[in-house]
Protein backbone atom coordinates (compact mmCIF):
# COMPACT_ATOMS: atom_id res chain seq x y z
CA UNK A 1 0.00 0.00 0.00
CA UNK A 2 2.70 2.45 1.03
CA UNK A 3 4.85 1.66 -1.95
CA UNK A 4 1.90 2.31 -4.22
CA UNK A 5 1.65 5.80 -2.75
CA UNK A 6 5.24 6.61 -3.66
CA UNK A 7 6.06 7.74 -7.14
CA UNK A 8 8.47 5.60 -9.07
CA UNK A 9 11.04 8.38 -8.93
CA UNK A 10 11.32 7.91 -5.18
CA UNK A 11 12.20 4.26 -5.48
CA UNK A 12 14.69 5.16 -8.16
CA UNK A 13 16.16 7.94 -6.07
CA UNK A 14 16.63 5.95 -2.89
CA UNK A 15 17.95 3.11 -4.94
CA UNK A 16 21.03 3.44 -6.99
CA UNK A 17 19.60 5.50 -9.76
CA UNK A 18 19.82 8.96 -8.21
CA UNK A 19 20.87 10.95 -11.22
CA UNK A 20 23.90 13.21 -11.08
CA UNK A 21 21.86 16.23 -12.15
CA UNK A 22 19.43 15.77 -9.27
CA UNK A 23 22.22 15.33 -6.77
CA UNK A 24 23.91 18.39 -8.16
CA UNK A 25 20.69 20.41 -7.99
CA UNK A 26 20.13 19.45 -4.36
CA UNK A 27 23.72 20.18 -3.38
CA UNK A 28 23.80 23.53 -5.18
CA UNK A 29 20.48 24.81 -3.86
CA UNK A 30 21.00 23.56 -0.31
CA UNK A 31 24.54 24.88 0.04
CA UNK A 32 24.00 28.15 -1.81
CA UNK A 33 20.65 28.75 -0.09
CA UNK A 34 22.00 28.23 3.44
CA UNK A 35 25.10 30.24 2.59
CA UNK A 36 23.19 33.21 1.17
CA UNK A 37 20.70 33.32 4.06
CA UNK A 38 23.53 33.25 6.60
CA UNK A 39 25.69 35.77 4.73
CA UNK A 40 22.86 38.29 4.49
CA UNK A 41 21.78 37.88 8.11
CA UNK A 42 25.39 37.91 9.37
CA UNK A 43 25.90 41.12 7.42
CA UNK A 44 22.85 42.56 9.17
CA UNK A 45 24.27 41.45 12.54
CA UNK A 46 27.53 43.24 11.77
CA UNK A 47 25.70 46.38 10.60
CA UNK A 48 23.43 46.51 13.63
CA UNK A 49 26.23 45.87 16.10
CA UNK A 50 28.19 48.75 14.57
CA UNK A 51 25.02 50.83 14.40
CA UNK A 52 24.12 50.07 18.03
CA UNK A 53 27.67 50.89 19.09
CA UNK A 54 27.52 54.27 17.36
CA UNK A 55 24.18 55.07 18.95
CA UNK A 56 25.35 54.06 22.40
CA UNK A 57 28.51 56.18 21.99
CA UNK A 58 26.45 59.21 20.90
CA UNK A 59 23.96 58.70 23.73
CA UNK A 60 26.63 58.27 26.39
CA UNK A 61 28.49 61.37 25.21
CA UNK A 62 25.22 63.35 25.40
CA UNK A 63 24.56 61.94 28.86
CA UNK A 64 28.06 62.86 29.98
CA UNK A 65 27.61 66.42 28.77
CA UNK A 66 24.26 66.62 30.51
CA UNK A 67 25.73 65.24 33.73
CA UNK A 68 28.61 67.72 33.59
CA UNK A 69 26.13 70.56 33.04
CA UNK A 70 24.02 69.41 35.97
CA UNK A 71 27.08 69.10 38.18
CA UNK A 72 28.14 72.63 37.27
CA UNK A 73 24.65 73.95 38.05
CA UNK A 74 24.60 72.12 41.37
CA UNK A 75 27.99 73.59 42.26
CA UNK A 76 26.71 77.05 41.39
CA UNK A 77 23.62 76.55 43.57
CA UNK A 78 25.75 75.30 46.43
CA UNK A 79 27.87 78.42 46.23
CA UNK A 80 24.74 80.60 46.29
CA UNK A 81 23.40 78.64 49.25
CA UNK A 82 26.58 79.29 51.24
CA UNK A 83 26.27 83.04 50.68
CA UNK A 84 22.51 83.12 51.40
CA UNK A 85 21.10 83.00 54.88
CA UNK A 86 20.67 79.48 56.13
CA UNK A 87 17.02 78.45 55.74
CA UNK A 88 15.21 75.82 57.67
CA UNK A 89 15.45 72.41 55.98
CA UNK A 90 12.15 71.58 54.23
CA UNK A 91 10.18 68.80 55.72
CA UNK A 92 10.55 65.60 53.64
CA UNK A 93 7.44 64.96 51.59
CA UNK A 94 7.72 61.18 51.74
CA UNK A 95 8.98 58.47 54.04
CA UNK A 96 12.12 58.00 51.96
CA UNK A 97 10.95 54.88 50.15
CA UNK A 98 9.48 56.58 47.08
CA UNK A 99 11.98 57.31 44.28
CA UNK A 100 12.46 60.95 43.24
CA UNK A 101 11.28 60.22 39.71
CA UNK A 102 7.90 59.06 41.03
CA UNK A 103 7.50 62.26 43.08
CA UNK A 104 8.47 64.29 40.00
CA UNK A 105 5.86 62.47 37.92
CA UNK A 106 3.18 63.03 40.58
CA UNK A 107 4.08 66.75 40.76
CA UNK A 108 3.96 66.99 36.96
CA UNK A 109 0.55 65.29 36.91
CA UNK A 110 -0.77 67.72 39.54
CA UNK A 111 0.62 70.67 37.54
CA UNK A 112 -0.99 69.35 34.36
CA UNK A 113 -4.39 69.19 36.05
CA UNK A 114 -4.15 72.54 37.84
CA UNK A 115 -5.46 74.90 35.11
CA UNK A 116 -2.67 77.42 35.64
CA UNK A 117 -3.02 77.63 39.44
CA UNK A 118 0.11 76.95 41.45
CA UNK A 119 0.11 73.98 43.77
CA UNK A 120 2.83 72.51 45.94
CA UNK A 121 3.10 68.80 46.67
CA UNK A 122 3.55 68.62 50.44
CA UNK A 123 3.13 64.96 51.17
CA UNK A 124 3.36 61.78 49.12
CA UNK A 125 2.59 58.49 50.76
CA UNK A 126 2.27 55.00 49.34
CA UNK A 127 -1.37 53.94 49.17
CA UNK A 128 -0.57 50.27 48.90
CA UNK A 129 2.71 48.49 49.44
CA UNK A 130 4.27 46.70 46.49
CA UNK A 131 3.60 43.01 46.62
CA UNK A 132 6.89 42.07 44.98
CA UNK A 133 7.53 40.98 41.42
CA UNK A 134 7.98 43.43 38.58
CA UNK A 135 7.90 47.18 39.23
CA UNK A 136 5.26 49.28 37.52
CA UNK A 137 7.99 50.78 35.29
CA UNK A 138 9.19 47.34 34.18
CA UNK A 139 5.62 46.12 33.71
CA UNK A 140 4.84 49.22 31.66
CA UNK A 141 7.93 48.63 29.50
CA UNK A 142 7.01 45.01 28.87
CA UNK A 143 3.43 45.98 28.09
CA UNK A 144 4.58 48.61 25.61
CA UNK A 145 6.94 46.20 23.84
CA UNK A 146 4.51 43.31 23.64
CA UNK A 147 1.39 45.37 22.98
CA UNK A 148 1.05 44.43 19.29
CA UNK A 149 1.15 40.74 20.11
CA UNK B 1 -52.92 13.82 -12.73
CA UNK B 2 -51.35 15.77 -15.55
CA UNK B 3 -50.59 18.55 -13.15
CA UNK B 4 -48.85 16.14 -10.78
CA UNK B 5 -46.75 14.77 -13.63
CA UNK B 6 -45.76 18.29 -14.61
CA UNK B 7 -44.76 19.12 -11.05
CA UNK B 8 -42.76 15.88 -10.81
CA UNK B 9 -41.07 16.62 -14.13
CA UNK B 10 -40.18 20.12 -12.90
CA UNK B 11 -38.74 18.71 -9.70
CA UNK B 12 -36.67 16.17 -11.63
CA UNK B 13 -35.47 18.91 -13.97
CA UNK B 14 -34.41 21.11 -11.06
CA UNK B 15 -32.69 18.15 -9.39
CA UNK B 16 -30.84 17.19 -12.57
CA UNK B 17 -29.58 20.78 -12.90
CA UNK B 18 -28.64 21.03 -9.22
CA UNK B 19 -25.28 20.45 -7.66
CA UNK B 20 -26.75 17.72 -5.47
CA UNK B 21 -26.76 15.28 -8.36
CA UNK B 22 -23.15 16.20 -9.11
CA UNK B 23 -22.12 14.70 -5.76
CA UNK B 24 -23.34 11.27 -6.89
CA UNK B 25 -22.00 11.26 -10.43
CA UNK B 26 -18.52 10.27 -11.58
CA UNK B 27 -15.91 11.72 -9.21
CA UNK B 28 -18.58 13.52 -7.21
CA UNK B 29 -17.61 11.51 -4.11
CA UNK B 30 -14.31 13.40 -4.12
CA UNK B 31 -16.20 16.67 -3.82
CA UNK B 32 -18.24 15.20 -0.98
CA UNK B 33 -15.02 14.18 0.77
CA UNK B 34 -13.57 17.66 0.28
CA UNK B 35 -16.74 19.19 1.74
CA UNK B 36 -16.19 16.92 4.75
CA UNK B 37 -12.56 18.09 5.05
CA UNK B 38 -13.68 21.73 4.74
CA UNK B 39 -16.21 21.21 7.52
CA UNK B 40 -13.52 19.59 9.69
CA UNK B 41 -11.23 22.59 9.11
CA UNK B 42 -14.13 24.90 9.99
CA UNK B 43 -14.52 22.96 13.23
CA UNK B 44 -10.79 23.37 13.96
CA UNK B 45 -11.04 27.11 13.26
CA UNK B 46 -14.23 27.73 15.25
CA UNK B 47 -14.31 24.95 17.84
CA UNK B 48 -10.59 24.71 18.56
CA UNK B 49 -9.62 28.23 17.45
CA UNK B 50 -6.62 27.03 15.40
CA UNK B 51 -5.47 30.13 13.49
CA UNK B 52 -9.15 31.05 13.00
CA UNK B 53 -8.42 34.29 11.17
CA UNK B 54 -7.01 32.34 8.24
CA UNK B 55 -8.29 28.82 8.65
CA UNK B 56 -11.92 29.95 8.63
CA UNK B 57 -11.82 31.75 5.25
CA UNK B 58 -9.56 29.02 3.80
CA UNK B 59 -11.96 26.30 4.88
CA UNK B 60 -14.96 28.21 3.57
CA UNK B 61 -13.25 28.84 0.23
CA UNK B 62 -12.56 25.10 0.07
CA UNK B 63 -16.21 24.40 0.81
CA UNK B 64 -17.48 26.79 -1.87
CA UNK B 65 -15.23 25.51 -4.64
CA UNK B 66 -16.12 21.89 -4.01
CA UNK B 67 -19.87 22.39 -4.19
CA UNK B 68 -20.69 21.10 -7.69
CA UNK B 69 -21.73 23.76 -10.19
CA UNK B 70 -21.01 26.63 -7.75
CA UNK B 71 -18.73 28.13 -10.40
CA UNK B 72 -16.97 30.41 -7.89
CA UNK B 73 -13.54 29.69 -9.41
CA UNK B 74 -14.62 29.36 -13.05
CA UNK B 75 -12.23 31.00 -15.46
CA UNK B 76 -13.71 33.45 -17.97
CA UNK B 77 -14.40 31.74 -21.28
CA UNK B 78 -15.62 32.55 -24.76
CA UNK B 79 -18.01 30.47 -26.81
CA UNK B 80 -18.53 30.49 -30.56
CA UNK B 81 -22.27 30.63 -31.16
CA UNK B 82 -23.54 30.22 -34.75
CA UNK B 83 -25.09 33.44 -35.95
CA UNK B 84 -28.46 31.77 -36.38
CA UNK B 85 -28.56 30.73 -32.72
CA UNK B 86 -27.28 34.02 -31.27
CA UNK B 87 -29.68 36.56 -29.82
CA UNK B 88 -29.88 40.10 -31.12
CA UNK B 89 -28.38 41.40 -27.88
CA UNK B 90 -25.40 39.05 -28.18
CA UNK B 91 -24.83 40.04 -31.80
CA UNK B 92 -24.97 43.72 -30.84
CA UNK B 93 -22.66 43.21 -27.87
CA UNK B 94 -19.99 40.88 -29.25
CA UNK B 95 -20.14 41.41 -33.03
CA UNK B 96 -19.75 38.76 -35.71
CA UNK B 97 -16.70 36.85 -36.85
CA UNK B 98 -16.29 34.76 -39.95
CA UNK B 99 -14.35 31.57 -39.37
CA UNK B 100 -12.12 29.84 -41.97
CA UNK B 101 -14.95 27.36 -42.63
CA UNK B 102 -16.99 30.25 -44.04
CA UNK B 103 -19.55 30.17 -41.22
CA UNK B 104 -20.39 33.32 -39.25
CA UNK B 105 -20.27 33.12 -35.48
CA UNK B 106 -20.74 35.35 -32.52
CA UNK B 107 -17.98 35.06 -29.87
CA UNK B 108 -19.95 35.20 -26.64
CA UNK B 109 -17.91 35.90 -23.50
CA UNK B 110 -18.77 34.27 -20.17
CA UNK B 111 -17.53 35.94 -17.00
CA UNK B 112 -15.43 34.00 -14.48
CA UNK B 113 -16.47 33.20 -10.91
CA UNK B 114 -16.14 35.73 -8.12
CA UNK B 115 -13.23 33.98 -6.43
CA UNK B 116 -11.42 33.64 -9.75
CA UNK B 117 -11.11 37.41 -9.95
CA UNK B 118 -10.17 37.76 -6.28
CA UNK B 119 -7.59 35.00 -6.79
CA UNK B 120 -5.72 37.24 -9.23
CA UNK B 121 -4.35 39.03 -6.16
CA UNK B 122 -2.67 35.76 -5.16
CA UNK B 123 -1.66 34.78 -8.68
CA UNK B 124 -0.04 38.14 -9.34
CA UNK B 125 1.71 38.11 -5.96
CA UNK B 126 -0.18 41.11 -4.54
CA UNK B 127 -1.79 39.83 -1.32
CA UNK B 128 1.23 38.31 0.48
CA UNK B 129 3.30 41.52 0.34
CA UNK B 130 0.24 43.46 1.56
CA UNK B 131 -0.03 41.05 4.49
CA UNK B 132 3.65 41.69 5.14
CA UNK B 133 2.89 45.43 5.20
CA UNK B 134 0.44 44.81 8.02
CA UNK B 135 2.81 42.47 9.86
CA UNK B 136 5.54 45.13 9.63
CA UNK B 137 3.17 47.74 11.05
CA UNK B 138 2.40 45.40 13.97
CA UNK B 139 5.97 44.28 14.68
CA UNK B 140 8.39 45.73 17.17
CA UNK B 141 11.95 45.07 16.04
CA UNK B 142 13.32 46.56 19.29
CA UNK B 143 14.37 43.19 20.78
CA UNK B 144 16.20 42.33 17.55
CA UNK B 145 17.98 45.70 17.42
CA UNK B 146 18.94 45.36 21.09
CA UNK B 147 20.37 41.90 20.47
CA UNK B 148 21.42 41.55 16.79
CA UNK B 149 22.81 38.06 17.50
CA UNK B 150 19.18 36.96 17.18
CA UNK B 151 19.60 37.14 13.40
CA UNK B 152 21.70 33.94 13.62
CA UNK B 153 18.76 32.07 15.12
CA UNK B 154 16.46 33.50 12.46
CA UNK B 155 18.85 32.17 9.80
CA UNK B 156 19.39 28.79 11.51
CA UNK B 157 15.69 28.05 11.55
CA UNK B 158 15.62 28.37 7.75
CA UNK B 159 18.05 25.45 7.29
CA UNK B 160 15.11 23.06 7.49
CA UNK B 161 13.74 24.62 4.29
CA UNK B 162 16.75 23.56 2.26
CA UNK B 163 16.95 20.04 3.69
CA UNK B 164 13.25 19.58 2.96
CA UNK B 165 13.92 20.73 -0.58
CA UNK B 166 16.26 17.74 -0.92
CA UNK B 167 13.60 15.45 0.55
CA UNK B 168 11.01 16.70 -1.93
CA UNK B 169 13.39 16.18 -4.85
CA UNK B 170 14.08 12.64 -3.63
CA UNK B 171 10.34 11.99 -3.50
CA UNK B 172 10.14 12.88 -7.16
CA UNK B 173 8.77 16.42 -7.12
CA UNK B 174 10.04 18.82 -9.79
CA UNK B 175 12.44 21.43 -8.41
CA UNK B 176 9.91 24.30 -8.55
CA UNK B 177 7.34 22.30 -6.56
CA UNK B 178 10.05 21.08 -4.16
CA UNK B 179 10.99 24.71 -3.46
CA UNK B 180 7.36 25.61 -2.78
CA UNK B 181 6.92 22.66 -0.40
CA UNK B 182 10.18 23.40 1.39
CA UNK B 183 9.20 26.99 2.19
CA UNK B 184 6.50 25.60 4.53
CA UNK B 185 9.43 25.15 6.94
CA UNK B 186 9.65 28.92 7.24
CA UNK B 187 6.34 28.76 9.15
CA UNK B 188 5.25 31.88 7.37
CA UNK B 189 1.94 31.56 5.51
CA UNK B 190 2.19 34.64 3.26
CA UNK B 191 5.76 33.72 2.25
CA UNK B 192 4.70 30.16 1.41
CA UNK B 193 1.80 31.47 -0.69
CA UNK B 194 3.99 34.05 -2.42
CA UNK B 195 6.67 31.52 -3.37
CA UNK B 196 4.14 28.90 -4.46
CA UNK B 197 2.16 31.38 -6.55
CA UNK B 198 5.38 32.20 -8.41
CA UNK B 199 6.85 28.70 -8.68
CA UNK B 200 4.02 26.16 -8.66
CA UNK B 201 0.59 27.81 -8.59
CA UNK B 202 -1.19 24.46 -9.10
CA UNK B 203 -0.01 23.33 -5.66
CA UNK B 204 -1.21 26.42 -3.82
CA UNK B 205 -4.13 24.69 -2.08
CA UNK B 206 -2.32 21.83 -0.34
CA UNK B 207 0.76 23.94 0.43
CA UNK B 208 -1.24 26.79 1.96
CA UNK B 209 -3.39 24.43 4.01
CA UNK B 210 -0.27 22.58 5.25
CA UNK B 211 1.56 25.85 6.05
CA UNK B 212 -1.30 27.34 8.04
CA UNK B 213 -2.09 24.05 9.77
CA UNK B 214 1.47 23.76 11.05
CA UNK B 215 1.50 27.41 12.09
CA UNK B 216 -1.60 26.68 14.13
CA UNK B 217 0.05 23.59 15.59
CA UNK B 218 3.21 25.39 16.76
CA UNK B 219 2.34 24.91 20.46
CA UNK B 220 1.94 21.18 19.88
CA UNK B 221 4.81 20.46 17.46
CA UNK B 222 7.61 22.56 18.94
CA UNK B 223 7.75 21.78 22.70
CA UNK B 224 8.72 18.06 22.39
CA UNK B 225 11.58 18.97 20.00
CA UNK B 226 12.71 21.76 22.33
CA UNK B 227 12.70 19.47 25.37
CA UNK B 228 14.46 16.71 23.46
CA UNK B 229 17.34 18.91 22.38
CA UNK B 230 17.96 20.82 25.61
CA UNK B 231 18.91 19.96 29.16
CA UNK B 232 17.02 21.18 32.21
CA UNK B 233 19.98 23.39 33.09
CA UNK B 234 19.92 25.04 29.66
CA UNK B 235 16.16 25.60 29.79
CA UNK B 236 16.48 27.30 33.16
CA UNK B 237 18.89 30.00 31.96
CA UNK B 238 17.65 33.49 32.83
CA UNK B 239 18.79 35.99 30.25
CA UNK B 240 19.88 39.52 31.13
CA UNK B 241 17.57 42.42 30.38
CA UNK B 242 17.82 43.88 26.89
CA UNK B 243 19.11 47.41 26.44
CA UNK B 244 16.72 50.22 25.65
CA UNK B 245 16.50 50.98 21.94
CA UNK B 246 16.10 54.61 20.89
CA UNK B 247 13.41 55.80 18.51
CA UNK B 248 16.02 56.84 15.95
CA UNK B 249 17.45 53.31 15.92
CA UNK B 250 13.99 51.88 15.36
CA UNK B 251 13.37 54.30 12.49
CA UNK B 252 16.72 53.56 10.83
CA UNK B 253 16.29 49.77 11.11
CA UNK B 254 13.70 49.22 8.34
CA UNK B 255 15.54 51.56 6.00
CA UNK B 256 18.87 49.78 6.47
CA UNK B 257 17.38 46.27 6.23
CA UNK B 258 15.54 47.18 3.03
CA UNK B 259 18.65 48.62 1.40
CA UNK B 260 20.88 45.69 2.39
CA UNK B 261 18.45 42.88 1.54
CA UNK B 262 17.06 44.39 -1.67
CA UNK B 263 20.54 45.17 -2.96
CA UNK B 264 21.90 41.71 -2.21
CA UNK B 265 18.78 39.72 -3.07
CA UNK B 266 16.39 41.71 -5.29
CA UNK B 267 13.89 38.84 -5.48
CA UNK B 268 13.20 39.26 -1.74
CA UNK B 269 12.46 42.98 -2.18
CA UNK B 270 8.62 42.73 -2.45
CA UNK B 271 8.28 40.84 0.84
CA UNK B 272 11.06 42.49 2.84
CA UNK B 273 10.31 45.91 1.34
CA UNK B 274 6.64 45.83 2.35
CA UNK B 275 7.48 44.40 5.79
CA UNK B 276 9.89 47.23 6.40
CA UNK B 277 7.58 49.88 4.94
CA UNK B 278 4.91 48.81 7.43
CA UNK B 279 7.44 48.96 10.25
CA UNK B 280 8.71 52.38 9.19
CA UNK B 281 5.15 53.70 9.18
CA UNK B 282 4.75 52.40 12.74
CA UNK B 283 8.06 53.60 14.14
CA UNK B 284 8.18 57.00 12.44
CA UNK B 285 5.02 58.00 14.30
CA UNK B 286 4.14 60.56 11.62
CA UNK B 287 1.60 58.48 9.68
CA UNK B 288 -0.38 57.00 12.53
CA UNK B 289 -3.59 56.79 10.48
CA UNK B 290 -1.91 54.85 7.68
CA UNK B 291 -0.13 52.62 10.17
CA UNK B 292 -3.43 51.87 11.90
CA UNK B 293 -5.08 51.16 8.54
CA UNK B 294 -2.29 48.75 7.57
CA UNK B 295 -2.54 46.95 10.92
CA UNK B 296 -6.31 46.69 10.93
CA UNK B 297 -8.51 47.43 7.91
CA UNK B 298 -6.04 46.53 5.14
CA UNK B 299 -4.78 43.45 6.97
CA UNK B 300 -8.31 42.23 7.62
CA UNK B 301 -9.54 42.81 4.07
CA UNK B 302 -6.53 41.14 2.48
CA UNK B 303 -6.79 38.26 4.95
CA UNK B 304 -10.39 37.62 3.82
CA UNK B 305 -9.44 37.68 0.13
CA UNK B 306 -6.26 35.66 0.60
CA UNK B 307 -7.78 33.01 2.82
CA UNK B 308 -10.92 32.48 0.77
CA UNK B 309 -9.20 32.34 -2.60
CA UNK B 310 -6.37 30.12 -1.39
CA UNK B 311 -8.97 27.76 0.05
CA UNK B 312 -10.76 27.84 -3.28
CA UNK B 313 -7.67 26.46 -5.01
CA UNK B 314 -8.16 23.20 -3.08
CA UNK B 315 -10.38 21.54 -5.65
CA UNK B 316 -10.96 17.81 -5.18
CA UNK B 317 -9.06 16.77 -8.30
CA UNK B 318 -6.00 18.74 -7.13
CA UNK B 319 -6.22 18.12 -3.40
CA UNK B 320 -7.10 14.44 -3.16
CA UNK B 321 -3.86 13.02 -4.47
CA UNK B 322 -0.99 11.11 -2.96
CA UNK B 323 1.12 14.21 -3.62
CA UNK B 324 -0.98 16.11 -1.05
CA UNK B 325 -0.15 13.48 1.56
CA UNK B 326 3.53 13.83 0.70
CA UNK B 327 3.29 17.63 0.88
CA UNK B 328 1.70 17.41 4.33
CA UNK B 329 4.46 15.01 5.46
CA UNK B 330 7.26 17.08 3.97
CA UNK B 331 5.80 20.26 5.46
CA UNK B 332 5.86 18.68 8.90
CA UNK B 333 9.46 17.57 8.35
CA UNK B 334 10.42 21.09 7.24
CA UNK B 335 8.80 22.61 10.29
CA UNK B 336 10.41 20.15 12.72
CA UNK B 337 13.82 20.59 11.10
CA UNK B 338 13.52 24.39 11.28
CA UNK B 339 12.66 24.19 14.98
CA UNK B 340 15.48 21.72 15.65
CA UNK B 341 18.13 23.79 13.86
CA UNK B 342 16.98 26.91 15.70
CA UNK B 343 17.36 25.15 19.06
CA UNK B 344 20.72 23.62 18.04
CA UNK B 345 22.10 27.05 17.14
CA UNK B 346 20.64 28.33 20.41
CA UNK B 347 22.68 25.65 22.17
CA UNK B 348 25.78 26.77 20.29
CA UNK B 349 25.14 30.33 21.44
CA UNK B 350 24.65 29.00 24.98
CA UNK B 351 28.08 27.37 24.80
CA UNK B 352 29.91 30.30 23.16
CA UNK B 353 28.43 32.90 25.53
CA UNK B 354 29.27 30.83 28.61
CA UNK B 355 25.64 30.01 29.42
CA UNK B 356 24.14 33.47 28.96
CA UNK B 357 21.72 32.49 26.16
CA UNK B 358 18.75 30.21 26.77
CA UNK B 359 18.64 27.79 23.77
CA UNK B 360 14.85 27.75 23.89
CA UNK B 361 14.72 31.12 22.13
CA UNK B 362 16.20 29.42 19.04
CA UNK B 363 12.93 27.68 18.23
CA UNK B 364 11.30 31.09 17.78
CA UNK B 365 13.43 31.57 14.66
CA UNK B 366 10.71 29.89 12.61
CA UNK B 367 8.69 33.11 12.11
CA UNK B 368 5.11 32.25 13.22
CA UNK B 369 4.97 35.57 15.07
CA UNK B 370 4.27 35.69 17.98
CA UNK B 371 3.18 32.11 18.64
CA UNK B 372 6.71 30.66 18.43
CA UNK B 373 8.02 33.27 20.91
CA UNK B 374 5.18 32.44 23.28
CA UNK B 375 6.08 28.76 23.07
CA UNK B 376 9.69 29.58 24.05
CA UNK B 377 8.35 31.56 27.00
CA UNK B 378 5.99 28.75 28.04
CA UNK B 379 8.57 25.95 27.83
CA UNK B 380 11.10 28.12 29.68
CA UNK B 381 8.63 28.74 32.49
CA UNK B 382 7.97 25.02 32.86
CA UNK B 383 11.53 24.70 34.15
CA UNK B 384 11.85 28.06 35.84
CA UNK B 385 8.49 29.74 36.58
CA UNK B 386 10.14 33.12 37.23
CA UNK B 387 11.88 33.11 33.84
CA UNK B 388 10.61 35.64 31.34
CA UNK B 389 11.91 34.74 27.86
CA UNK B 390 9.24 36.40 25.70
CA UNK B 391 11.17 39.58 24.88
CA UNK B 392 14.35 37.59 24.18
CA UNK B 393 12.45 35.17 21.92
CA UNK B 394 10.80 37.97 19.98
CA UNK B 395 14.23 38.89 18.56
CA UNK B 396 14.74 35.54 16.76
CA UNK B 397 11.02 35.49 15.97
CA UNK B 398 11.07 38.69 13.92
CA UNK B 399 14.51 37.74 12.57
CA UNK B 400 12.80 34.57 11.34
CA UNK B 401 10.31 36.66 9.35
CA UNK B 402 13.21 38.42 7.63
CA UNK B 403 15.09 35.10 7.30
CA UNK B 404 12.16 33.31 5.67
CA UNK B 405 11.68 36.23 3.25
CA UNK B 406 15.38 35.99 2.36
CA UNK B 407 15.11 32.19 1.93
CA UNK B 408 12.06 32.78 -0.29
CA UNK B 409 14.11 35.24 -2.32
CA UNK B 410 16.86 32.63 -2.74
CA UNK B 411 14.38 29.98 -3.94
CA UNK B 412 12.73 32.43 -6.34
CA UNK B 413 16.08 33.59 -7.67
CA UNK B 414 17.36 30.06 -8.27
CA UNK B 415 14.19 28.19 -9.25
CA UNK B 416 12.09 30.95 -10.76
CA UNK B 417 14.24 31.40 -13.84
Amino acid sequence: MLTSLMPSVFTQAVGTELSDSKGMLMAVITCSGILIVFVILLLLIFIFYAYGGIFRAVTSSKEKKLAAKKAAEAEEKAKQAVTAAPAAAPEPIDDGTIPGEIIAVIAAAVAAMSDGKKYAVKKVSRAQRQTGGRSSWAASGIYENTRPF
Amino acid sequence: MEILNSIWASILSILSDSGLLGLFQGDGWKNALMIGIACFLLYLAIGRQFEPLLLLPIAFGMLLVNLPLSGVMDVPTTELVPLAKASATEIAKYGQIVMPDGQTYVEVAHSGGLLYYLYLGVKLGIYPPLIFLGIGAMSDFGPLIANPKSFILGAAAQIGIFFTFCGAILLGFPSNVAGSIAIIGGADGPTAIYVTSKLAADYLGPIAVAAYSYMALVPIIQPPIMRLLTTKKERAVVMTQLRTVSKTEKIMFPIIVTIVVALLLPSAAPLVGMLMLGNLMRESGVVKRISDAAQNELMNIVTIFLGTTVGATARAEVFLTTETLMIVGLGLAAFCLGTAFGVIFGKLMYIFTGGKVNPLIGSAGVSAVPMAARVSQKVGQETNPSNYLLMHALGPNVAGVIGSAVAAGVLLAVLGR
